[in-house]
């Protein structure tokens, strides 16, 4: 059997595309007898690139490996055409927004950000000038001065994308920028990442939900259990995760009045209270038409959402089926 | 496509090796900050508490109290033996660990800083901290020791107390750069300095025999004699045979670079994983 999908999309050994802005040439990355990235050849054009794959597919491990913080076991991975790890030099080029929600909580949003510019060896003027720049580019001036460590989860991501835009690089790494953020943030976060894109960057943006992908790239790069997958065009690949229901955790204070709210919905198959008593859980067949009745829904006082999770069980059939074809 | 990567394709970009000063110093800073914060401080305080306590009492009960007696027992036998060694170890134990437990090193390693330069930045604000401390207490305790002798305003403040400082922060950054290169290597630094505390700092150092020329109290104790002329019998140090002062200068010395060189090179080199993959 031929599965159409896999046949459309770029053949992942393909010639190298000689504009690749981060190259993986043979990379394999192990964690004692765990296996991060096993054997990746990749070439990562400039522009903007989405980079799927359900949890532990080596997402991480990838952004990791092209931001030089690890070194990789075999195979040599660069950017901008320069060995990656542990080139402090390079890193004047590149931004990285990292997964992790961490912060130096004692700092203001203005003070961290202005403490990675000067860490990124910008004068203490021109550091001054580029924080609010990029403070006012992620919409975070009217709360730059108060504690990190009061900021909802929105607001950290857009510190994160900030800290990672400061010192203007020529190519910026997004790991799972939307994680946990209310629908309102992740359409604000999106737009950023779209603005950013159209500016000219190249930006590698990780995920493990195809629909915050397609919002900003048509191009993205399929990863799991360390292996490449396909490179292509989203298109197809959405097609057929369409054909799956897709299931959405939402957490609400007022869970069942959202609930009730979603039920009378046509693309919604199904509704379940989840484990924790204020989360839901949705199935949808259409994840388009719901994700674009989301931020409605979360700014309606009588049922709020506070957070948005994509269970990726969806993803990870579809991505058994390409390996399998 | 943006102008400048089209560009960067056609011509890859040349690196620049250069090291902004305003970066490193921005660097000495949130270390500084990030240690002086939090409970680390506060044990700090309540530990060098405990001579001024210590001397408080002596004052107010022992029969015959001798000024002189309390400042050298406290300073040069209490505070070296255990204060030192552990206020190096629990700041420098942290210095790097810290941040990794925090997850707030990827910040630091992802700008243009080479990483043995974060490390030895870090090592610097480091000793700086513990060293404002050691001076703030030791003039303190000196203070407290002598605080209804006139001697203290005529003989004592300042320079007694700087000069023995000088030689406390002399071996507090030995310390530090030995249970900071410590916390390079394990998560548990903690218990690796104070058995290293224990059992090398506290029991070699101790017996008459070569090996303890080989321990920093030993070479505190040296450079106390020789420059201080402080001498006391517990060291079991001989005037007539004991090294010279350019000795234990020399040996400290040589233990702050080695430590610090091994360190800086062991962190240049190690991967700092932020997330552990699953099923590892």
């Amino acid at each position: 059997m031929t599965n159409p999908l896999a046949d459309s999309i770029t053949d992942v050994s393909a010639k190298p595309d000689p504009g690749a802005i981060v190259e993986f040439d043979g990379v394999s990355k192990w964690y004692g007898h765990v296996i991060g990235v096993n054997n990746l050849n990749l070439k990562i054009p400039a522009g903007v690139t989405g980079l799927l794959g359900p949890n532990g597919a080596g997402k991480s491990t990838l952004l990791q490996l092209a931001t030089g913080q690890l070194r990789p076991s075999q195979g040599t991975v660069k950017v901008l055409g320069h060995r990656a790890w542990n080139n402090f030099a390079l890193n004047r080029y590149i931004g990285l927004c990292p997964e992790q929600d961490a912060f130096y909580e004692w700092m203001s949003g203005r003070e961290f950000i202005n403490a990675c510019a000067r860490l990124s060896g910008l004068s203490p003027r021109d550091a001054n000038d580029a924080t609010a720049r990029v403070l006012d580019a992620v919409k975070m001036t009217e709360h730059a001065n108060r504690p990190v460590k009061g900021y909802s989860k929105g607001m950290r991501q857009r510190t994160k994308i900030a800290q990672a835009l400061v010192h203007d690089p020529l190519v910026l790494f997004l790991d799972e920028p939307l994680t946990g953020t209310d629908p309102v943030a992740r359409r604000d976060l999106l737009d950023i990442i779209h603005r950013l894109g159209d500016e000219g960057r190249s930006i590698l943006v990780s995920s493990h939900v195809l629909h915050e992908v397609q919002v900003v790239t048509p191009h993205i790069v399929l990863i799991n259990r360390g292996r490449l997958v396909a490179v292509g065009n989203i298109r197809q690949i959405r097609d057929l995760i369409d054909n799956h229901p897709h299931r959405i955790i939402l957490k609400s204070p007022e869970y069942r009045a959202l609930a009730a709210k979603l039920v009378v919905c046509e693309d919604v198959v199904g509704v379940e209270i989840g484990r924790k008593n204020d989360t839901i859980l949705v199935e949808t067949n259409s994840p388009d038409r719901f994700y674009s009745r989301l931020s409605s829904l979360a700014l309606s006082a009588d049922s709020p959402i506070e957070e948005v999770y994509s269970e990726d069980d969806n993803l990870e059939a579809v991505f058994r089926y390409l390996v399998n074809s | 496509m943006s102008a400048n990567v089209r560009q960067m394709i056609n011509e890859p970009i040349v690196l620049s090796r250069g090291v902004s000063p305003s970066a490193l110093f921005t660097l000495f800073r949130m270390s500084v900050a990030r240690l002086i914060r939090g409970r680390r401080s506060l044990v700090l305080i309540l530990l060098f508490s405990l001579p001024l306590l210590t001397v408080v009492i002596a004052q107010m009960y022992a029969p015959r109290y001798d000024a002189a007696d309390a400042a050298r027992n406290v300073i040069f036998l209490f505070i070296p033996q255990t204060l030192l060694p552990l206020t190096a170890l629990i700041f420098a134990a942290g210095m790097i660990q810290d941040e990794i437990e925090e997850q707030t090193l990827t910040y630091l390693l992802i700008r243009p800083i080479p990483r043995w330069l974060i490390y030895v930045t870090k090592l610097a604000a480091t000793v700086v901290v513990t060293a404002v401390f050691t001076t703030v207490f030791t003039t303190l305790t000196y203070a407290v020791c002598y605080a209804s002798d006139p001697r203290l305003k005529t003989e004592i403040l300042p320079w007694v107390p700087l000069r023995a400082s000088a030689v406390m922060i002399a071996a507090l950054t030995a310390y530090v750069t030995v249970f900071a290169l410590i916390s390079v290597f394990t998560r548990r630094a903690v218990v690796v300095g104070i058995a290293y505390i224990v059992a090398f700092e506290g029991a070699v150092a101790n017996i008459e025999f070569m090996i303890r020329q080989y321990t920093i109290i030993y070479q505190f104790r040296l450079i106390s004699l020789r420059w201080l002329d402080i001498q006391i019998s517990e060291w079991n140090l001989n005037p007539a045979t004991a090294p010279a002062l350019s000795d234990g200068v020399l040996n400290l010395a040589l233990t702050i670079v080695v430590c610090m060189t091994i360190g800086a090179i062991a962190f240049s080199r190690r991967e700092f994983r932020v997330k552990t993959p699953e099923g590892a």
